[in-house]
């Protein structure tokens, strides 16, 4: 019985990490095309939006809160910067830089909601999630925005056999796992993660922090948004919807836990996201019902969630 | 005698006046409430527009003074629902709805029916109820020319074709017609088969992600078919990932057939990279349907056949689409 | 640093938090090198004393002054800046983080952009080396035991380089090892000259560490001197203000009352054996034997917590004249039934003195439209808090912030309202002060004087000498003995210790 103890005990903690190798062995090997490195490169090129914004949510998370409103962000973010370019002619740099700082005020938005107004951030980004989005639709008119034939490009780009995105989502998911790992901010936010009450004793700056990890938040959606944009070359209403609840799953998957405190942003984030988009992947190039991605990624989730449960029980009695 | 004259004059212009009083008063008030799904693409706002021009010249025609309520309801069919309650509870004497899910949108039919009111479904129609009439474009006609027309295409090119087909939300009754068309006549012309079916949902995000794996799971197709091109982006960025973004004539070229011709497609036809397309004509449907609305005003019969008053489509192609007249998403750019 | 010097005096300091009086001009003096122990029972002040060093609360009047000269401490912050630490009962942890995180989370060393993990790592072995551990700077905190923990946050609060630590109820959650451990530490802390308030309730520790003693009684300072100068009897007395420990609190009656409850060949396989005993009304009656003899197991089955094989309970109806047999499922809706684990046995804490009081009385305070009225229920809250003495700032007190005296008391409160005639009480005083179980034992002299009966367990045999009229000896799951309520101390001793392998089985 020993034996099976120690098998349940290992399957939990590193439940992930066998769910990951079972996943990716089983489709290499069913299917004919799934283990080819052009393959492996269109999945990891297909998840970097979502893995930009993803880091983001990771933050967030981390502090112990909970941000749904990336993927509405994303889409009303860069839904100005299209339009601005389409109406007004505007040089895409520039652009670039108004979607971003959208970004930044969207999540400062959040940040009043949650750290001076002191609503309860599920709530409060709820209610931005369905607003913004309703903004964006509004602005677009449910169309969609084509970005100008010069910059779409970029979305094709290689450097060598490696897809441009995929250079461009480490450039962004680096820094930030940095920041989380070997800065004074970052420490913060796992304090306050631990237990604000006790962070704040310590004469943490909690307000600060945490306005910070809303409004980082809010940037890296509208980057992930960008690159989206980018890859499809216009900006659909579609962009960004279910990106809150994939990032989020993905995120717990890869280890960083929901009660906060716990993780780090690289190790948990990239392997979380590429979860997802592998199994999107694999059952496509099984030839799978493609409605069936959702109930197996349901089933993912939810053993992974339910896997941190347990863990976290476990810690909460040596937590007191 | 100058009295008699300007007497006269006063009341020819008088009379006049009160002819001209009569028929502006001749002209019956109409309204009309036109429930929109979503307007994922300018064809829709080209609708509104020929449905306005075409409901106020067919309308002055037939007596009929035709105001639109319109409204459009994101692509949520609960919220079209409630949007088309608001009309019944307006009071407009007509209703029309382009149904976002063929399914769902019978309620509001039932829901019209109790309030007396007569309801039209416009372009898609319903499964789910019976509406009083459907306009609509002839979906299933418009695939079959398509594919009557690429295998007539992929014949002279002496090619076999293993095609990608990206399916739309099949909610959508056009969507179903045009994947029984397509494969219908795979079936009767053998020139080509369906290897690999991708529902995309009308997502355009789900086109570039569903055919750059199709593409890739299939490295040894060599057409694909596009249930409509509205997110043509997203099917050119997917081509250009696996390196078939090609125009006729050269080697990597991709056999290419849609539906629709809408904006976002007309310059790749014109440059040679889409081999067929047919129109899905904004402008005849709704000509047909403003006929239709005065018909059912006037307590006509409007004469559909059984799958509705339909408006078939034409077969564009590269040689042709420069100069075929009356395109409208060639013409009517946003 | 010459913190030998440091010489720490508050005076005069007075304190009201809306309008109760908790400081009445306390004051405390002591000098760098010493452990002064600051002692006192719960809410005499002591904790909120060194709140006000510490810069978590403001004194309304009084002053503190270091070396001679006065210092204002408006903030934590500032106790910090003027070498004032503050090591709490309840640790300030962040589990995940590591040792080296926890000891510098308020100022982490930063090199540019990143933190210099390796200064921190070296500064916090250094640290943690002042107090004599080889802890990991890298290790997290949450797999570390709670003395390794209190190591760490003294290590925290030693990067500032205090002159005066505080330390407050430091051993109540250590191993006797950590225990000694710690203070190994003080005693280093002492040497190099700290000022060290000790906080404790356990009277043995402060004459291992402690040079002086300051007792606070009701938010009063009533003693100062060096330790040398007392006593531990003498120190309880201070606290207590009265003899605490000695003397009957009523002297040993006889029962003429009728018999409320007999119990006869009650029996449980593995616990109890043959039990047969009777109570009558008035008399208390004590329940005494080691621990696992069988007197918590036999509460419980009496009132239907634990199963029995056999036996009858005989319960005097309120109708019927004489015994009636009768369930422990019933008898346990007729008796008050009081343990020692006040918020298990259903006190609400969040809920107020009144809400806890009235709730299980609900009925007779219905009015005409079976709404609660609110009059009958002040009122009824009103007399329950006098019959009980309880001392709290009103009925709307929330019952979680009184102490656990007074919640003890509410506990009985709640029986009290149904007016039961016979009390089952299992270590009501475990865990209190020693004030408080002074007026638990002067409660239920009350009862029994009111005709109650009481069966009262107990550990503390100084208690159940004071109170009860005659005792049940219990061994092994069997009534051995049956001793007069004159039987001295040595007497019940010896009336354990007395045990052979007579009942070796559990038949």
């Amino acid at each position: 019985m020993r034996g099976f103890r120690a098998i349940t005990e290992f399957v939990i903690r590193r439940g992930f990490l066998v769910v990951f190798v079972l996943v990716f062995l089983f489709f290499s090997v069913v299917t004919r095309h799934f283990f080819e490195l052009g393959n492996l490169l269109n999945i990891i090129s297909a998840m970097a939006p979502l893995a930009i914004a993803a880091a983001g949510l990771a933050l967030v998370v981390m502090s112990g809160r909970l941000d749904i409103s990336i993927g509405s962000i994303a889409f009303l973010s860069c839904a100005i910067g299209a339009l601005l370019m389409r109406t007004n002619g505007l040089n895409p740099i520039l652009a670039a830089a108004i979607v971003v700082s959208c970004g930044a005020l969207l999540g400062a938005l959040n940040a009043f909601l949650v750290v001076v107004l002191r609503v309860n951030s599920l709530i409060a980004t709820l209610s931005t999630m369905i607003a913004y989005r309703g903004i964006a639709l509004q602005l677009t008119d449910a169309l969609l925005v084509q970005l100008p034939p010069d910059i779409r490009f970029i979305g094709n780009t290689r450097l060598g056999p490696v897809p441009v995105d995929i250079l461009v989502m480490l450039l962004i998911v680096i820094p930030v796992h940095l920041l989380q790992s070997r800065t004074v901010f970052g420490r913060r936010v796992m304090a306050m993660g631990n237990d604000i009450a006790v962070a704040r004793r310590l004469g943490i700056p909690v307000d600060l922090t945490g306005f910070m990890s809303f409004v980082l938040s809010g940037v890296l959606a509208s980057l992930g948004g960008i690159l989206t944009t980018i890859q499809n070359g216009a900006v659909s209403p579609f962009l960004g919807s279910g990106w809150e609840f994939t990032a989020l799953a993905a995120v717990v998957v890869g280890g960083i836990s929901l009660l906060g405190g716990r993780g780090t942003v690289f190790f948990s984030v990239l392997p979380g996201v590429f979860i997802f988009e592998m199994i999107r992947n694999g059952l496509t190039n099984l030839g799978a019902n493609p409605y069936s991605y959702r109930l197996v990624g349901g089933v993912v989730i939810f053993a992974a969630m339910y896997a941190d449960a347990l863990k976290s029980r476990q810690s909460q009695l040596s937590r007191t | 005698m100058k009295r008699y004259i300007s007497g006269a004059i006063l009341g020819m212009v008088a009379a006049a006046g009160i002819q001209g009083a009569a028929n502006a008063e001749d002209l019956k008030p109409l309204t009309v409430g036109f429930s929109l799904d979503t307007k994922e693409s300018s064809l829709e706002t080209a609708w509104v527009d020929f449905l306005k021009s075409e409901g106020e010249r067919q309308g002055k025609a037939a007596g009929f003074k035709i105001d639109w309520v319109i409204n459009v309801a994101n692509a949520d069919p609960a919220r079209q629902a409630a949007n088309i309650d608001d009309l019944i509870t307006r009071g407009v004497d007509i209703i029309m709805a382009r149904a976002f899910d063929s399914g769902a949108i019978g309620t509001s039919i039932k829901a019209a029916e109790k309030a007396g009111i007569p309801f039209i479904t416009f372009d898609r129609g319903s499964t789910s109820g019976k509406p009083t009439a459907h306009v609509g474009g002839d979906s299933y006609d418009q695939a079959k020319q398509t594919a009557e027309a690429f295998a007539a295409i992929l014949k002279k090119a002496g090619v076999q074709g293993k095609c990608i087909e990206l399916q739309g939300m099949l909610t959508d009754i056009n969507a179903v017609n045009r994947t029984k068309a397509w494969n219908d006549v795979a079936k009767a012309t053998g020139q080509f088969t369906t290897i690999v079916q991708v529902p995309t949902n009308w997502n355009p995000e789900l086109f570039l992600s569903g055919l750059t794996n199709a593409l890739n799971a299939h490295p040894e197709a060599n057409c694909v078919f596009a249930a409509s091109d509205f997110a043509f982006p997203s099917i050119q960025a997917a081509l250009e990932k696996a390196g078939r973004w090609a125009p006729t004539g050269q080697p990597k070229h991709m056999w290419l057939a849609t539906c629709d011709l809408l904006t976002a497609a007309v310059k790749p036809m014109e440059d040679g990279y889409i081999d067929v397309s047919t129109t899905w004509d904004a402008y005849s449907q709704a000509k047909e349907a403003v006929r239709v609305i005065i018909a059912i005003a006037k307590h006509q019969d409007p004469g559909c056949g059984p799958d509705g008053c339909l408006a078939k489509g034409r077969v564009v192609t590269p040689a042709t689409v420069k100069t075929i007249s009356n395109l409208w998403s060639r013409d009517y750019a946003k | 640093m010459s913190s030998s010097q440091t010489v720490l005096r508050m005076e005069g300091i007075s304190k009201a938090f809306a309008g109760v009086v908790v400081l009445r001009e306390a004051g405390l003096e002591a000098h760098g090198g010493e452990a002064i122990a600051l002692m006192g029972a719960n809410g005499a002040g002591k904790s909120t004393l060194m709140n006000i060093l510490g810069g978590n609360v403001a004194a309304d009047r009084g002053r503190i002054s270091i070396n001679g000269a006065e210092v204002a401490i408006r903030s934590a912050r500032e106790a910090i800046l003027r070498g004032i630490a503050f090591v709490h009962q309840e640790l300030a942890m962040l589990p995940t983080l590591t040792v080296a995180e926890n000891i510098f989370i308020d100022d982490l060393p930063t090199a540019g952009l990143f933190i210099s993990t390796a200064d921190m790592r070296r500064r916090s072995r250094e640290l943690m080396g002042r107090l004599g551990s080889k802890i990991s700077p890298e290790s997290r905190v949450e797999e570390l035991s709670i003395g390794d923990r209190q190591l760490v946050e003294i290590a925290r609060a030693l990067r500032h380089q205090p002159r005066i630590i505080i330390f407050d109820e430091p051993t109540s959650s250590l191993t006797e090892p950590e225990r000694q451990r710690l203070f190994q530490v003080i005693g280093g802390l002492k040497a190099e000259g700290v000022l060290i308030i000790y906080i404790t309730h356990f009277l043995d520790e402060i004459f291992y560490i402690c040079e002086r003693v300051t007792v606070m009684r009701n938010g009063e300072t009533v003693w100062s001197s060096p330790l040398a100068q007392v006593d531990a009897a003498k120190v309880v007395h201070l606290m207590l203000g009265v003899s605490a420990g000695e003397g009957r609190v009523r002297e040993p009656i006889t029962s003429q009352g009728e018999p409320l409850l007999r119990i006869s060949g009650l029996r449980r396989a593995g616990a109890l054996k043959n039990i047969n005993f009777e109570i009558r009304a008035g008399e208390i009656v004590g329940l005494w034997g080691l621990l696992g003899s069988g007197r918590t197991e036999l509460l419980r089955s009496l009132v239907g917590l634990d199963p029995t094989d056999s036996g009858t309970i005989f319960w005097k109806g309120k109708t019927e004249p004489g015994l009636v047999k009768t369930t422990p499922r019933q008898l346990h809706r007729e008796v008050g039934f009081v343990t020692e684990d006040r918020r298990g046995e259903g006190v609400h804490l969040p809920l107020s003195i009144r809400d806890n009081l009235t709730l299980p009385n609900l009925k007779s305070l219905l009015n005409g439209f079976h709404l609660i009225d609110a009059g009958r229920e002040r009122e009824l809250a009103n007399k329950m808090m006098g019959r009980l003495r309880v001392k709290a700032s009103g009925q709307d007190q929330s019952v979680g912030t009184l102490s656990g005296g007074n919640q003890q008391k509410i506990v009985f409160g709640r029986w009290l309202a149904a007016n039961p005639r016979l009390f089952l009480l299992d270590e009501p005083t475990r865990g209190l002060d020693v004030s408080a179980k002074s007026e638990i034992m002067n409660l239920i002299v009350d009862l029994a004087n009111q005709g109650c009966g009481v069966l009262l367990v107990s550990s503390e045999l100084e208690e159940l000498i004071r109170v009860c009229d005659r005792y049940l000896v219990m061994n092994r799951g069997s009534l051995i003995n049956e001793l007069p309520g004159s039987a001295s101390a040595g007497e019940l001793m010896a009336a354990i210790a007395d045990v052979g392998d007579e009942n070796g089985s559990w038949s």
